[in-house]
């Protein structure tokens, strides 16, 4: 199986909405990408971040103002990092207007209020758009905030892989044609796991390779799933 | 592993007329050989179009947004992972798996990654944002120089 980042559409969302908040000039910008756990937050802002060259930070539990203003310092190529909140804060503000780029914020569940409402002043100053990533208890802490919740341009979830998706990355990364059926049996026992569906998708392969089969019958995807969800309920 | 080119971008503002001499100044240049390294930097981004000539011995640099090389992109990705496998790295930047080994060696010698067994790899030492430069390939390409140099 080829190695690669299969575009789905959580991803597409995701890249949707910061190409959007680029686009929103003039006002501050907050965005929220949220989801449970193994549903590719983490790989998708990394990879992004990666490829864009947008900053990428991860929140800490004991993060203080100053420590969060240092630690955005530190990722904004600001050098010598102030070490107090005031001109840090400032260093960063000058900094994101003369390059407005994003700011990813991972694990942003951490965030208490009050450093949220630093980040919130940054967008409101900067206008650079600010993401912060996490699970569903960041929506509910940015909820709590009425001035937060409303310079929030997007708050995109993150849903279980679909059937499309499955269609998609079999092909992408397999080089095998699934049957919509097929790619919904895989669906269906994985729980749109995108983790899990690598893994059937994997067996699929080397059960082809090893049958020498040129297209993918039923008795193949049952086998994958047995072999691929070892030790589950399916 | 700091870049001669970057350190000449810090000390001179985008759209002001310098010449190779202020320049030379600015970095406290003592001598003639580092003051030529500061002519042949300018020489190289005149051909990338960052610096443009006004006119004889005055220049200009503008502000280019560099293309994101494969090298930068695993930097990031290194630094955003802090522990990982190649294969994560290799994923994420769509580089190629021999770019990515090559770079990961030669973090490991300059200090900044460590690799406990075969798979895992670990950031010990986060120099910042900037991408380090990649020795190996300039090693590399020095011994493909000299062997080209020894068939002429």
């Amino acid at each position: 199986m080829k190695n690669i980042f299969v575009h789905t559409t959580n991803a597409k969302n995701f890249m949707n909405a910061m190409k959007e908040s680029e686009k929103a000039t003039g006002e501050p910008t907050l965005l929220t990408f949220h989801g449970e756990a193994g549903r590719g937050k983490t790989s998708c802002a990394r990879y992004f971040a990666a490829q864009e060259g947008w900053s990428y930070i991860r929140a800490l539990r004991g993060w203080s103002a100053l420590w969060m203003l240092q630690d955005f310092c530190y990722e904004l190529r600001i050098d010598p990092i102030p070490k107090r909140a005031k001109p840090a804060f400032e260093a960063i503000r000058e900094r994101l207007l003369l390059e407005p780029k994003p700011v990813l914020v991972d694990e942003a569940d951490k965030l208490d209020g009050k450093l949220l409402e630093w980040i919130r002043d940054l967008a409101d100053i900067t206008l650079a758009p600010f993401a912060l990533i996490g699970e569903k208890l960041v929506v509910r802490k940015m909820q709590r905030e009425k001035r937060i919740w409303s310079r929030t341009l997007r708050a995109v979830e993150f849903e279980p892989i679909t059937t499309k998706d499955i269609l998609f990355f079999a092909k992408q990364a397999a080089d095998m044609a699934l049957s919509a059926d097929q790619a919904e049996t895989v669906r269906r026992k994985t729980s749109g796991d995108f983790r899990l569906v690598s893994r059937v998708v994997g067996k699929l392969e080397t059960l082809a390779d090893v049958n020498k089969a040129e297209r993918i019958t039923d008795d193949m995807i049952k086998m994958a799933i047995k072999q691929g969800l070892w030790g589950r309920d399916v | 592993m700091s870049n001669f080119a970057q350190t000449m971008r810090d000390v001179v503002s985008p759209g002001e007329e310098v010449t190779a001499d202020d320049i030379g100044e600015r970095l406290d240049v003592r001598t003639w050989a580092e003051l030529k390294r500061v002519r042949e930097t300018i020489k190289w981004m005149r051909q990338a179009g960052e610096v443009k000539s006004v006119r004889r011995g005055v220049y200009v640099f503008t502000r280019v947004a560099r293309k994101r090389t494969y090298l930068d992109i695993i930097w990031h990705l290194v630094r955003s992972h802090r522990s990982f496998n190649a294969d994560d790295i290799e994923r994420l930047s769509g580089a190629n798996r021999a770019t990515v080994a090559e770079y990961l060696q030669c973090l490991v010698r300059a200090g900044y990654l460590r690799k406990p067994n075969r798979t895992t790899w670990h950031l010990v030492k986060d120099p910042g944002p900037e991408t380090p430069v990649n020795s190996t390939k300039c090693k590399r390409l020095k011994r493909l120089r000299a062997r080209k140099e020894k068939t002429k």
